[in-house]
């Protein structure tokens, strides 16, 4: 499990690519190893991009708020569940620096 | 999370396993000075890493052995053909060649291929004089007989033409001629001023040619020639907007890739961009991440008359003829007569 903490650092993992035709609403994330293809919402493309080489999860949360302008308590709630997500899957990790925690 | 670019259920490589050939085509692609190409060790190589993507995709993948003349390489090429047919991931492939190396020998151990869908021939006219002043002196003949030694054992031949002034009044004779042969499909490309064919820029026909052919090989497709008539190829979609069989996106960055016989990975032969090798990268890192790929597939970066058209969904030109008549691949299709 991720530990969503304050100093936490997430980063993409090191074989992953973003690209987007966003007038067609087009988000992935792809696996050039694996070849696993991500089909993803505008929100979590908009996190994988700002997490670049390496975000502290308290910029990110607040990135976010100021971006989506959404209730900052129902905001955090959704940026948890989508990042935990894409941890799941193997699209984000933690940086080598960041300790592992239990929960999220 | 969903998964699945999903472009098109099917994926297509063509795959030059080698530039040598023993034609001198006016029109070709490929300039005089071949390539490397690969030992077999390597080819086989190459075959697993399109097996592992198409897999991994959940594709039925097709393939296309051509060259050069894939035949100067007969082992090698049956060989390969030997491991596709025991692959689960390709539905078929076929042969692409001028038809000269064919014999009776040859004929016999096509016949053994398990997944060989079609032998295609090149024929540029209705006329030996028309077909031999491109493909040189005595092709029409051999061409022919080719054609007739696959038909008598059974084989699905096709014919490719390439379309230019040089040929393009003959187009409905030509049809003809190949419907009473026998032959199984046609098909035309039209030319592309690269290659050997760069010599041929004053060649391309006018909008308004293209347009009068297209609208003349439709008119003999639908009204019962002997021949199937393929017309899965971009800009023949303005003939018969509405009909399913007529006209096709271009493949580059959709559904497609071109294997060149050193490994590099072109978007299409037509379309000579290096965009990766597939020895030295996955196949999935030149798919997911290539530039040019991307840009392809976003109509927004299409420029001209293409960009607005109200047919994008069914064409955009091709990139291949944009790129060689103005250094832009992403620019209109200069034969485009709307």
């Amino acid at each position: 499990m991720l530990a969503l903490e304050p100093g936490i650092v997430l980063v993409l993992e090191p074989n992953i690519v973003l690209h987007s035709i966003p007038n067609r609403d087009w988000f992935f994330a792809f696996n050039v190893v694996t070849g696993d293809e991500f089909c993803l919402n505008r929100t979590s493309f908009w996190i994988l991009e700002a997490l670049g080489g390496g975000a502290e999860w308290g910029q990110l949360k607040c990135g976010f708020l100021e971006t989506f302008e959404v209730d900052p308590e129902q905001g955090e709630t959704d940026l948890r569940e989508l990042v935990t997500k894409l941890y799941e899957e193997k699209i984000i990790g933690r940086s080598s620096n960041g300790e592992e925690k239990n929960e999220v | 999370m969903e998964l699945q670019l999903q472009l098109e259920d099917e994926f297509y490589f063509q795959w030059h396993i080698t530039e040598r050939c023993n034609k001198h085509c006016r029109h070709c692609y490929q300039n005089s000075h071949p390539s490397h190409e690969l030992a077999l060790a390597d080819l086989e190589l190459v075959l697993r890493r399109m097996d592992e993507a198409i897999l991994k995709w959940d594709k039925q993948g097709s393939l296309s052995f051509t060259g050069g003349e894939p035949f100067v390489r007969h082992d090698e090429l049956f060989a390969l053909m030997d491991r596709v047919d025991r692959l689960d991931s390709f539905v078929y492939y076929d042969v692409l060649t001028n038809g000269s190396l064919i014999s009776d020998s040859i004929v016999h151990a096509l016949k053994n291929q398990k997944k060989l869908r079609r032998v295609q021939v090149s024929l540029e006219g209705s006329r030996p004089a028309t077909n031999d002043a491109i493909r040189g002196a005595g092709s029409y003949e051999e061409t022919l007989e080719a054609i007739r030694r696959m038909k008598k054992h059974g084989l699905t031949v096709s014919v490719m033409t390439t379309i230019s002034r040089l040929n393009y009044q003959e187009i409905p004779a030509l049809i003809s001629l190949l419907g009473d042969e026998g032959v199984d499909t046609v098909a035309f490309e039209r030319l592309i001023p690269e290659g050997r064919g760069e010599g041929l820029r004053d060649q391309l026909l006018s909008p308004q040619e293209l347009k009068s052919l297209y609208e003349r090989v439709y008119a003999i497709a639908v009204n019962g020639a002997k021949i199937r008539v393929l017309m899965y190829r971009p800009l023949f979609t303005l003939v018969a907007p509405d009909d399913s069989t007529v006209g096709a996106l271009c493949s580059a960055g959709n559904n497609a890739l071109t294997i060149m016989p050193d490994g590099t990975v072109y978007p299409c032969r037509r379309l000579p961009i290096p965009i990766g090798n597939i020895l030295e990268e996955s196949l999935f890192a030149i798919w997911y991440d290539s530039d040019v790929l991307w840009k392809i597939r976003n109509p927004q970066n299409l420029g001209g008359k293409c960009r607005d058209c109200d047919l994008l969904t069914s064409c955009r030109g091709c990139r291949a003829m944009a790129f060689s008549t103005t250094g832009d691949y992403m620019a209109e299709d200069p034969q485009c007569w709307r």
